[in-house]
């Protein structure tokens, strides 16, 4: 049984929120009952504070992008379960400008409902909130339930843009249109050649045949609808790029994401984003900009996610929100 | 007061909500209602008044309490107290008010519409014939007709919430979220007028 490397008490979440503020104690605090993290320093050029949260598991995200350039605060659940609305709403309460606060949501019931009800609370008590959904994952295109795409590895890219036009005194409403205009824009898939170890029993979430993938798998541990013989990378990357660009625009500039889902080595990622990179090639999108490495796991599942936004015609600025500065505890450029 | 007679309904209705939770849900909505209403009526002050009680209790329900639908009868109380706290005087009027207000605060939130076989399936219709009604509002009659609208989300296949994932298996058993606001008018109605209990249902065989 290979069972994660967690405290043997339930709070793992805990020591892990607690480790994580320590080392990275020059950017953030850790904020606890209600837990949430929160940047040290405010760009006093903000007037909107940006709140993401989501269910633990899927490290750096939210709180590796908590700091200057991107999220004022960012509120972790348990493994794989939505935070608690209290601690949305008090996060939001602390992070929020003078023109109020901006959630970033990824697209989860669970999620939905608690920002849902931390918002109700801080427009009871005054404070503006708005939200920007994100729901990229194209496996999740046309199930039949009214749940909609899953957001995944595209919430990198909504916050980096959204932190980057914060910091320029973006306004709420003008900061909605953006992220949902970036939200819409991007598309991802996912595949695993391994399941990742659960929290609960220790053992493989589910189990995969030799030389077999999970095409289109969750975040969560949730199986894909298709598992398929093992194409080699070059083959998968081709199905995987049309996949995505087939749910997007047209276009002839993007920003590429290749995530690692938790057990993917980087060597194996570079692997992948040169293949991305020709296959959007042969296919006259050019490569903007581009993040390779593992930005949202699924605890340490093995395979990888991704992500294409594809640029407006005109740009509507989104390299240079893309490349502004950015100082996080995982991602980091100076201006 | 109100928030004393609504933990006492639960309190009787707690093996009931429990069962049918246990039926089509995750089993835990009669401890969250019972140990949330718990929770808040040790902390209202002596003496509160109606909008100090169902704010104590909002809080209450919205920080502490877990699932999902604890935190929805936080907002519906919240809208309550704002209700009851802007209008003392004409407490009919404002609770109709806050009840209207938070159903759709409720709704902004999880989404779910008339006949998906949530709470909602209880708040909208009763809300919608206390509208109707001139004059006074008849807290009985509003009580028992959010107990049967309640009662009949036992016909409706489930769309969204507790039981949305086993689908036409709910058939048969109630909803217990919409139990559990039905309740909240069985202790209305005593609140408003306590020579009611006789002519109210028993909670405990809802």
């Amino acid at each position: 049984m290979a069972e994660l490397f967690f405290v043997t008490k339930a709070e793992y979440v805990d020591r892990a929120l607690r480790g994580f503020a320590r080392d990275q104690r020059d950017i953030v605090r850790l904020h606890t009952a209600p837990a949430y993290v929160r940047a040290l320093a405010t760009n006093p050029a903000r007037r909107v504070g940006l709140v993401a949260g989501g269910g633990s598991g899927h490290e750096p995200m939210h709180v590796g992008l908590v700091g200057a350039g991107m999220l004022d605060a960012a509120v972790p659940g348990r493994v794989f379960a939505s935070p608690h609305n209290r601690q949305v709403y008090e996060a939001s309460r602390s992070a929020a400008g003078p023109e109020g606060v901006l959630h970033i949501v990824k697209n989860y019931t669970g999620d939905r409902i608690n920002f849902g009800i931390a918002a109700e609370r801080l427009r009871h008590d005054g404070i503006p909130v708005a939200r920007v959904l994100v729901d990229d994952d194209v496996a999740t295109e046309s199930t039949q339930t009214a749940t909609g795409r899953r957001g995944t590895g595209a919430t990198i890219v909504v916050e980096k843009l959204l932190g980057a036009a914060a910091d320029r005194g973006t306004g709420l409403d003008a900061l909605v249109e953006l992220g949902r205009a970036v939200a819409s824009r991007s598309r991802s898939i996912a595949v695993a050649s391994a399941a990742h170890t659960s929290h609960v029993t220790g053992r493989p979430g589910f189990e995969l045949a030799p030389n077999h993938i999970e095409y289109g798998v969750g975040i969560h541990g949730e199986r894909a609808r298709q598992t398929i013989p093992r194409p080699p990378l070059e083959d998968l990357v081709e199905r995987m790029v049309d996949d995505v660009l087939a749910n997007l625009p047209a276009g002839t500039r993007a920003l590429v994401l290749v995530n690692g889902l938790g057990g993917t080595t980087a060597i194996e990622l570079y692997n992948v984003f040169a293949e991305v990179e020709e296959a959007l090639g042969r296919r006259g999108v050019a490569v903007a900009g581009s993040l390779v490495g593992t930005w949202t796991p699924a605890l340490d599942m093995k395979g990888f996610s991704v992500t294409v936004t594809m640029l407006l015609p005109d740009d509507g600025a989104w390299t240079a929100l893309w490349d502004a500065p950015v100082w996080t505890a995982t991602l980091r450029k100076r201006g | 007061m109100l928030i004393g007679l609504y933990l006492a309904a639960a309190e009787a209705a707690h093996a009931r909500l429990t069962e049918y939770d246990q039926a089509a849900g995750d089993g835990d909505f009669g401890d969250n209602l019972r140990d949330g209403l718990r929770g808040a009526h040790a902390r209202i002050p002596d003496g509160a008044d109606l909008a100090t009680e169902t704010e104590t209790a909002a809080t209450y329900f919205l920080d502490e309490v877990g699932g999902t639908s604890g935190p929805l009868i936080g907002l519906l109380l919240r809208s309550v107290a704002s209700a009851a706290a802007a209008s003392p005087s004409d407490v009919d009027a404002a609770v109709v008010r806050g009840l209207t207000e938070g159903t759709a605060a409720i709704q902004r939130v999880g989404e779910a519409r008339v006949g998906d076989r949530t709470l909602v399936d209880c708040l909208a219709p009763t809300l919608d014939g206390l509208r109707g009604t001139a004059g006074p509002i008849d807290w009985t009659a509003a009580a028992t007709a959010a107990l049967a609208h309640a009662r009949a989300t036992a016909d409706l296949t489930p769309r969204m919430g507790r039981a949305s994932y086993i689908g036409k298996r709910a058939l048969g058993t109630p909803d217990a979220g919409a139990i559990g606001v039905a309740l909240f008018f069985w202790a209305l109605a005593l609140y408003r007028d306590p020579a009611s209990r006789d002519a109210l249902p028993d909670p405990a065989a809802l």
